[in-house]
């Protein structure tokens, strides 16, 4: 009797041990949350039509990158199609709107079925019967494809030279997201969201899985964790929201060309990953500002911003792999170790 | 009808070997160092401006080649002593690295050279009938040349002590340390040898089209294709599969349409490598 | 001597005292206009010289007393912002102009792909904007863009004069077109077919090649064996050369080449091999220049820019009357905010400048072109009246 209690009692605390656990953990990704939402909401205020609109367009590259975070950062998959994704919900959003007569807002939840069957349906194979490095050549190939068919396709797509957007998400609960504002609300709004489910992915069963799959595959495994599938399901759910990003993307620019789904597109959101940190939450939104944020900064030349982003890439592969916040995390947790 | 279907297939003969010259850099480099090379289509890039800067300068097209040939196989030889050096236990960082090298060596390449396309001129011109065949003199010219630069490795790789030694570490980094071979050294020949053949079609590539700084996009992602289409780390793999790809493109532009001719390379490769991951002979490398 | 330059100092300070304030009340202080453009990358070419232009034409009016609107005198000032040859990119920059309230007009942009989304901001923000590319002949004139102008002529307009001359300078039969697969080229393909036809020229073949393409030698040999005596190839200058070079390598192909853009840099090196090359010249040709103004403006050009003309600098002339025509737009409607009112004065203008230009009643430019010809190891120009 006292043997069970004992043992109940171990459970017990064990459980709540990791449920404190849970709960540390996922403590700073809240707080991180709520701190971004507020900083988000600041340009609101301001009135420059060029912040706001460069806050959007940020907005949008960062939840892209996030989106990315979740198949490359957690599940290590290297994969290069996620401008690819971009263009295709652009397109497919468009495409709905304009040939079936919905409304954007009804076109986003389409849009992301028909990319989640495309995803699965290329990830599937792909990820089934190879392994790392041919992912990245697969991914690859299929972004260049999808490229090229979007512009050789000129009946449907309007072929190279793009296709313009003439309409505008509209007025929902009487505010007008097709405004500059709206728009960015909008955006930000998203970005958000691709935080959330970044960090709930992170926090969850799901995600541990995953962490498994990256470190080692055949461990994983052995574990009784199905990789092929939570590798698949982890591109999927990335390629999704990176359509639905695209999707907004359509509504903001206006206009949509196939140059949107460029491989040198996906090299460098693959680069803002790398620089800001794969696998932490608040790397993809670091990468994302440092990248375009930094070349302003420094009031370089247009020219030489693309050199130096490459040169930050290399020095970051070489000397610091784990991207800026993870540097950030070392310290911090270095500093906590300590007893600072 | 015939004299045609032979004009094209000499064509795609012709491209695909500049192809294989590309793809047996890359080819070798992951069989080795496990490192996909993104950045290997720069050395083509630089290894045309080099053959037509020396070109303009001194007329002579063989002293252009021979100096490109020279400074992409140092170029080479540099950035694994310096860059991927360091990556050899991480393929993750490999990569990244190699995209990051991209951007830097095309950026200061359009800053230094402008963007604006140049052209070279050829050693010859014009065309020259073989039997009924019209023949363009230049494009034969380049065919012999890669063939013969092609079948030249082959034999490095099959007589030479470096080449076995090369090969012995294809089979087994380890063993090969074990027997003796010399893998640092080894490791930067592979990268020297693979650039110098780079920078070899960079300038066959300037006899007959435009130089840009943006040339390199296209040999690169040819050249991924054929590498994995032959097999990953396969040297006949890769060159087989050159010819292939270069044969299917001349003929699908040709017969087909002319407005896809790069789709035809990513079907290939998708259904190469979704279906046939060790390559079309299974030479390459399994689970990669 | 020290007291020499104290009296001066003396006098000046006076001197403005008594008219400086009365020279300050003229003034009306600083028009600013934009330019975006592709300052670098591939479509540089065709942006950077039409920059120059523009800041060329510029400095003409503040040099001599400045642009006078209304009984007040005003200094232009360009803002310019880079497009990078990237649609995405080109409207940021246009973003960028726009959140500068003091710009009414900006011009710019002779390359469609980054061109449209510039066009569809402009628009939106009712911003006056007079661009160069393809592409906007399809937008000016459309409900929403009333203050869009193209500043060089339509396909249209050029080719139903164009066409003749081409036929009878190089005596053509039978054509066959190439051209890249875009928007641009399917848009002048369809002008260009019927006309041709009239002028009794046969195409059995046209084909649109993959954008980008370096290797021609697949699809130029489509074009063998059909009795052709010359090609239609398209309007960019590295296409064109490469396409002229491949096909003489090749062999069994036309010698004789019609071209619809760009300059004539292409056929330069193969002039003693080819049977001819006709080119279109949207603004005036430089390299042969036929009358005096064309002369006295290349001598500006160059003490201007200290460069020396070469194959792409026509297109310098792609703004410069155009910044005339505003200024005498905005002086005819006395205003430098007022677009409508501006707008309004420039449409059915009519100005004899270096080029003989004016805009129709929707902003679409009717302007004279010259043809330029290379035959028989000769180059020169023909002028084609439009207007």
């Amino acid at each position: 009797m006292t043997e069970e209690v004992a043992r109940s009692r171990t459970q017990a605390a064990h459980v709540s041990a990791q449920k404190l656990r849970v709960k540390t953990s996922i403590l700073p990704g809240v707080v991180g949350w709520l701190l971004l939402s507020l900083l988000l909401s600041v340009p609101i205020v301001y009135h420059s039509r060029y912040i706001v609109y460069l806050g959007t367009l940020l907005a949008l590259q960062a939840a892209v990158v996030v989106s990315l975070n979740i198949v490359m950062g957690f599940a290590g998959q290297f994969a290069l199609s996620q401008s690819a994704f971009f263009g295709f919900g652009a397109y497919a959003s468009a495409l709905l709107v304009r040939d079936l007569g919905l409304d954007f807002w009804a076109s986003l939840p389409l849009t992301a079925a028909m990319t989640a069957l495309l995803a699965a349906a290329v990830g599937y194979p792909a990820m089934r019967f190879t392994g790392g490095i041919h992912l990245a050549l697969i991914t690859f190939a299929f972004g260049e494809l999808l490229r090229l068919l979007t512009a050789n396709l000129h009946d449907f797509t309007g072929g190279p030279q793009g296709m313009q957007i003439a309409y505008t998400p509209g007025i929902v609960i009487g505010f007008d997201f097709g405004s500059a504002r709206g728009l960015y609300v909008l955006a930000c709004g998203f970005l958000l969201l691709c935080l959330l489910i970044s960090i709930v992915v992170r926090c969850s069963d799901f995600g541990r899985a995953l962490f498994a799959v990256r470190d080692d595959e055949t461990l994983a495994a052995s574990l009784g964790i199905d990789v092929t599938a939570h590798k698949v399901a982890a591109f999927t759910l990335a390629s999704t929201l990176a359509a639905l990003a695209g999707a907004i993307y359509g509504v903001f620019a206006s206009f949509i060309s196939p140059e949107m789904m460029s491989a040198s597109d996906s090299i460098a959101i693959v680069g803002m990953l790398i620089v800001g940190g794969p696998g932490t939450t608040a790397g993809p939104i670091l990468g994302t500002l440092i990248f375009v944020g930094l070349p302003e900064f420094l009031r370089v030349a247009k020219n030489y911003r693309l050199l130096l982003l490459g040169i930050i890439i290399v020095a970051m592969s070489l000397y610091s792999p784990k991207g800026v916040a993870g540097d950030i995390d070392r310290l911090v947790t270095g500093a906590r170790r300590r007893g600072d | 009808m015939l004299l045609d279907i032979l004009q094209t297939g000499l064509d795609g003969v012709m491209v695909g070997s500049l192809y294989a010259m590309v793809a047996l850099g890359i080819t070798l480099v992951f069989g080795l160092v496990g490192i996909l090379n993104f950045a290997h289509g720069q050395s083509v890039m630089l290894g045309a401006y080099v053959c037509f800067f020396v070109e303009s300068a001194s007329h002579s097209f063989w002293v252009g080649a021979i100096l490109a040939t020279l400074a992409m196989g140092v170029f080479g030889a540099l950035l694994e002593r310096a860059v991927f050096r360091r990556t050899l236990g991480d393929p993750f960082a490999g990569l990244a690295v190699s995209l990051g090298l991209i951007m830097i060596v095309e950026n200061v390449a359009a800053a230094g050279f402008t963007p604006d396309p140049r052209f070279m001129d050829p050693p010859v011109s014009g065309s020259f009938a073989l039997g009924p065949l019209v023949l363009s003199s230049q494009r034969s010219l380049v065919l012999v040349i890669s063939s013969a630069l092609v079948a030249g490795f082959w034999l490095f790789l099959q007589r030479t002590k470096l080449g076995k030694a090369i090969r012995a570490m294809s089979q087994s980094r380890r063993g090969a340390a074990l027997v003796g071979v010399r893998v640092d050294t080894v490791s930067r020949s592979i990268f020297a040898v693979g650039g110098a053949l780079a920078g070899a079609a960079g300038a066959l590539y300037a006899s007959l089209f435009a130089v840009t700084p943006f040339m390199g996009a296209t040999p690169l992602t040819k050249g991924f294709i054929i590498a994995a289409l032959g097999g990953l780390g396969s040297v006949p793999g890769a060159i087989a599969a050159g010819f292939l790809l270069g044969l299917a493109e001349s003929f699908g532009s040709r017969y087909l349409s002319a407005s896809f001719r790069d789709g035809y390379g990513f079907i290939i490769l998708i259904l190469a490598l979704l279906f046939l991951p060790t390559g079309l002979f299974g030479a390459g490398k399994e689970r990669v | 001597m020290i007291g020499m330059r104290c009296k001066g100092l003396l006098l000046g300070v006076v001197a403005f005292a008594l008219f400086g304030p009365a020279a300050q009340a003229q003034t009306g202080g600083v028009v600013k206009l934009g330019y975006v453009g592709s300052l670098t990358g591939p479509h540089s070419g065709w942006d950077l010289p039409a920059a120059e232009g523009m800041q060329m034409a510029v400095a003409e009016i503040n040099g001599s007393g400045g642009l006078k609107v209304g009984g007040k005198t005003y200094r232009v000032e360009v803002v310019q912002e880079d497009a990078q040859s990237k649609p995405d990119v080109a409207a940021t920059a246009a973003q960028k102009l726009l959140s500068d309230d003091d710009i009414h007009v900006v011009m710019g942009v002779l390359t469609s792909v980054p061109g449209v989304p510039v066009a569809t901001q402009m628009a939106k923000a009712k911003v006056m904007y007079i661009g160069g590319f393809t592409a906007l002949d399809g937008i000016v004139g459309k409900p929403g863009n009333e203050l869009s102008f193209r500043a060089l002529d339509a396909d249209e307009t050029v080719a139903k004069g164009f066409v003749p001359v081409v036929v009878r300078e190089l005596g053509l039969k039978k054509i066959g077109m190439l051209v890249p697969n875009d928007d641009v080229s399917k848009t002048f393909v369809k002008a260009y077919q019927p006309l041709f036809d009239q002028a009794g020229v046969q195409i059995p073949i046209v084909e649109f090649f993959q954008p980008g393409t370096t290797d021609f030698a697949p699809v130029l040999r489509k074009f063998q064996g059909h009795g052709l005596d010359g090609l239609f190839i398209g309007y960019a200058d590295p296409d064109a050369e490469a396409i002229i070079r491949q096909g003489l390598e090749i062999g069994d192909l036309p010698k004789k080449f019609v071209y619809r853009g760009g300059s004539g840099a292409p056929a330069v090196k193969y002039a003693d091999k080819i049977d001819g090359f006709v080119w279109q010249i949207l603004t005036r040709d430089l390299a042969s220049p036929g009358d005096e103004k064309v002369k006295a403006w290349i001598d500006r050009y160059k003490a201007f820019t200290k460069k020396d003309v070469v194959a792409n600098t026509y297109w310098a002339l792609t703004f410069y009357d155009s910044v005339f025509m505003l200024s005498k737009a905005m002086n005819a409607a006395g205003t430098t905010t007022d677009q409508a009112a501006i707008a309004a004065k420039l449409k059915g203008m009519v100005y004899d400048g270096v080029r003989r230009m004016s805009f129709d009643r929707d902003g679409h430019g009717v302007t004279d072109v010259d043809i330029g010809v290379i035959k028989s190891g000769k180059t020169y120009s023909i002028p084609e009246k439009v207007l």
